[in-house]
């Protein structure tokens, strides 16, 4: 069934409309506020299209971790500040190495929502 | 800051008492820019006396979100006054005022540059070497303001390892927001591991970078933006001005997306003396990456705390994960052997 009330879709058509009707006819300041609204616009219709990309990244928490209790997103992120800042991690172990991949993949997977084109560029 | 509708004509008062003269002001209109501070244009005429003419000023005062890292505006009149005594190419200071009776809040009073310092049209047009080595004698020109200037007393003493102090500050500001930021965390311990000790400390700009500075008709007329200046390592400046993340449309030209770095690095060496340690630069791109983060993560912190709604602040934070990518990939080419910007 075709859902009349789809969300991303009334977002992609409202994209549409203000890239091609409205941003070719503004100016100065207006025009620096329009396109602002449509970057986050498209932030937005990225993380629709993204879905849930906390579930991997608390599930990877856990296996480094290996917390006992609170197995909130933002404990676990805690948990893995404090440790770092605390030197639990030393450079070029396994740990840190294991570590480093996996904060890369989250900043990875932010990036293709925040700025999917930096990574294109040198 | 919302212009109270007698703020002209107290300005108009004030700057008539400093000249010794009728004076009128024209066209008083807010310049573009400025999230910190905020630039107010303006026509003077002075009819009488040694400044009798027509002047194009801007009055610099704070904005409503100044940040604390920042200096006053006196304090940075009087960074403006030194940089512009020792030759530097600033707007020439010509009053600062901290009567809050005049303007509402602290400002000060400099010459209006021409031309435009909009990073995102900047680095779109052809390369521009002879920017790029200008730049780089002007920031040695800076370098070579030391600690012991009475001048700029207010800056402080120098700090013991200008590395780890600015460590410390970033993770003061992180803890501030309450928030975990574990990859931010790994890119501070790495600079802390690899902390550069710091023999010879230099008045640092702290914000030279593409997007600060003024050009007209392809050549530079002013450095802008001293609210953040400092004693530090004359690196921390280079790192800032080559990282990455200010290189806007251009990430392929290492000189603030205008040129390569070389001709940055040549017109420094050419006004100093100085030679610059290429690998050095390495550690000060990742702090540069990793400062801009932190503060990426303030604005960010001041629109969904509530203290600021904004959709700008907003958005700044959506530059924090292309920096961690950033700072993480830098930390682990250089493990590998690989350090470059």
């Amino acid at each position: 069934m075709v859902d009349q009330l789809n969300g991303k879709a009334l977002l992609d058509i409202a994209m549409e409309t203000l890239k091609t009707n409205v941003v070719g006819q503004l100016q100065g300041d207006a025009k620096y506020q329009t396109l602002m609204v449509a970057s986050a616009m498209a932030i937005v219709q990225r993380q629709m299209d993204a879905g849930d990309i906390e579930i991997q990244e608390r599930n990877d928490l856990i296996s480094l971790l290996k917390p006992d209790g609170d197995k909130n997103l933002e404990t676990l992120n805690r948990q893995l500040a404090v440790k770092i800042r605390a030197g639990d991690f030393v450079e070029s172990s396994v740990d840190a190495r294991t570590m480093q991949d996996h904060l890369l993949n989250v900043a990875d997977i932010k990036l293709q929502i925040s700025n999917p084109g930096y990574k294109k560029i040198p | 800051m919302g212009l109270r509708d007698d703020a002209v004509e107290k300005l108009q008062i004030f700057l008539s008492e400093h000249y010794q003269s009728s004076v009128k002001i024209k066209n008083f209109k807010k310049l573009s820019g400025g999230a910190i501070q905020e630039n107010w244009g303006f026509q003077l005429t002075v009819d009488e006396g040694p400044s009798k003419g027509i002047h194009n000023l801007v009055l610099r005062c704070d904005a409503p979100s100044s940040v604390s890292a920042s200096h006053s505006r006196a304090d940075e009149y009087r960074l403006l006054r030194t940089a512009f005594d020792a030759g530097v190419r600033v707007p020439k200071p010509y009053i600062v005022c901290t009567d809050h009776q005049i303007f509402g809040v602290d400002f000060f009073i400099m010459t209006r540059m021409a031309g435009i310092a909009h990073g995102h049209i900047m680095t779109r047009g052809p390369e521009n070497p002879e920017l790029a080595y200008d730049l780089g004698r002007q920031l040695a020109k800076i370098h070579s303001l030391k600690p012991g200037l009475e001048s700029l007393d207010f800056l402080g003493p120098e700090k013991g390892n200008p590395a780890l102090a600015l460590i410390k500050l970033y993770c003061r500001y992180l803890d501030e927001t309450g928030l975990p930021y574990p990859a931010l965390e790994w890119g501070l311990k790495w600079l802390e591991n690899h902390a550069p000790k710091t023999s010879d400390q230099v008045l640092c700009h702290r914000d030279f970078r593409t997007g600060n500075y003024m050009v007209d008709d392809g050549k530079l007329t002013a450095i802008l933006d001293w609210e953040f200046s400092g004693w530090g390592d004359r690196l921390e400046d280079i790192g800032w001005f080559t990282a990455r993340c200010w290189r806007f449309k251009s990430p392929e030209r290492s000189a603030g997306g205008i040129a390569d770095a070389e001709d940055f690095y040549q017109g420094y060496e050419d006004e100093s003396g100085y030679q610059i340690n290429k690998t050095a630069v390495f550690y000060w791109q990742v702090m540069a990456h990793v400062r801009w983060a932190v503060i990426a993560v303030q604005q960010n912190w001041r629109h969904v705390s509530g203290v600021e709604p904004s959709l700008e602040l907003a958005l700044t934070g959506h530059v924090v994960p292309e920096l961690e990518w950033q700072i993480l990939t830098m930390i682990k080419n250089a493990s590998k052997g690989v350090s470059h910007g």
